[in-house]
């Protein structure tokens, strides 16, 4: 039976929330290709991802930075594995951080570039959050005219929406007295779940505009080339060009993530299949709330890199 | 006090499988008593907000909060039980 072409969205996830469970049986250990990426990490930006530390530098305090680069070798070390195993996207989504990895996928900067900008956005940003005391909570089960409820009443806290993960899925930023008095509120109000997040600075709201200019900078450094796989913005609802990359680099952690929307408009567009490149399944499980029937994939699933078989996906991008 | 069937926890394993597009785990998979969330099926709260929809769907009960979320969502009979004694209630 002739199996129906597919049209696939590789999605690159956000910073991983903790440090990830790397046992030695586990492939990122074994295999050739992603020992030589650890060792290409470790000797560009001084961080061992197998022992989860810096080898040089002063950056051993900065948390978040080690679970950025984290997030993004072992992005791309599965993103390597799909192309090993012939699975190619037709385009690519991004939340949040994933941005430096879609990037590097989509080979609009290389490797170390991606690595680079990683570490170096992640320390201002690390910075400018202990200067400015700020913080992130996940809030699940309420919906949009409650949360906007809670942040009126917590007018002055500069509370804001930092994610728009779905109907009733939402990631909230502000200053860390702020989030501190959202989470009991939200709990109040009956929402199934309502934590604070690991990130320490108010990521994607306009507590980070001071900071904008500064990354500007460190963006300006790398060259940027034309994309060979279309990034989705989900800022404009439009495929990245070349000439949007630096700004958008620059203004992505002031403003909020459409995840919902872009998974909208990627489904419209007529995308049938999202592949999760990371080490867990949180999109994938976003996605399965936006749209039940679509089908998703994450390959931090040990079981998911043998189901994916070429012969089931089209490279035909047209 | 209505009772607990082994109907109703089969339904309700179905019902996390369906809901949460657990393809590779059967009915069998899940042990009635098994935590659900951490060491047990590994769900989070995410998978708590899917559950909690499903529930209200399937069978009319209501999940107030986070704290009774946690209680009835430690293994498949506490959410059995919570069932039977809220089924009609919401």
């Amino acid at each position: 039976m002739r199996r129906e072409r597919e049209k696939i969205c590789f999605c690159f996830p956000g910073q991983l929330q903790e440090r990830p469970h790397l046992p030695v049986h586990h492939p990122l250990h074994g295999d050739g290709l992603a020992r030589e990426i650890c060792e290409e990490t470790l000797r560009f930006s001084g961080f061992d991802v197998l022992n989860f530390s810096f080898q040089e530098g002063d950056w051993e305090p900065y948390y978040n930075v080690k679970l950025q680069l984290t997030s993004y070798v072992i992005s791309l070390i599965h993103y390597y594995w799909l192309q090993r195993e012939g699975i190619f996207p037709h385009v690519i989504a991004e939340h949040s951080m994933g941005i430096y990895a879609a990037l590097a996928a989509s080979e609009s900067i290389d490797f170390r570039e991606g690595l680079l900008l990683t570490r170096d956005i992640g320390l201002v940003i690390e910075k400018w959050a202990r200067e400015i005391g700020g913080s992130m909570c996940l809030v699940l089960g309420l919906g949009m005219d409650q949360i906007e409820g809670i942040r009126d009443r917590l007018d002055g806290y500069r509370i804001s929406i930092a994610n728009y993960n779905g109907s009733r899925n939402f990631v909230l930023s502000g200053l860390r007295e702020g989030i501190d008095r959202v989470i009991p509120l939200c709990l109040d109000m009956g929402a199934v779940a309502a934590h604070r997040l690991t990130f320490s600075a108010p990521l994607h709201c306009d507590l980070m505009e001071p900071v904008r200019a500064e990354i500007l900078g460190l963006v300006d450094r790398i060259t940027v080339r034309e994309l060979r796989v279309p990034v989705f913005n989900h800022m404009t609802l439009s495929f990245l060009k070349k000439e949007d990359i630096k700004p958008f680099l620059a203004g992505e952690i002031c403003r909020p993530v459409y995840w919902e929307g872009c998974v909208r408009e990627l489904v419209r567009r007529g995308v049938t299949w999202f592949i999760e490149v990371g080490n867990d399944d949180t999109l994938c499980k976003l996605i399965r709330w936006i749209d039940r029937g679509i089908k998703t994939t994450a390959t931090g699933d040990p079981s998911s890199m043998g189901k994916l078989r070429p012969d089931e996906v089209s490279r035909d991008a047209s | 006090m209505a009772e607990v069937t082994e109907e109703l926890i089969l339904q309700l394993k179905k019902l996390i499988i369906e809901r949460l597009k657990l393809e590779e785990v059967t009915t069998e998979d899940i042990g009635t008593d098994d935590p659900l969330f951490g060491e047990g099926l590994g769900l989070d709260s995410i998978d708590a907000l899917e559950l909690v929809l499903g529930l209200e769907k399937d069978y009319g009960v209501i999940i107030p909060d986070a704290e009774v979320g946690q209680k009835v969502f430690q293994s498949v009979r506490t959410i059995a039980q919570y069932v039977v004694d809220n089924r009609g209630t919401g």
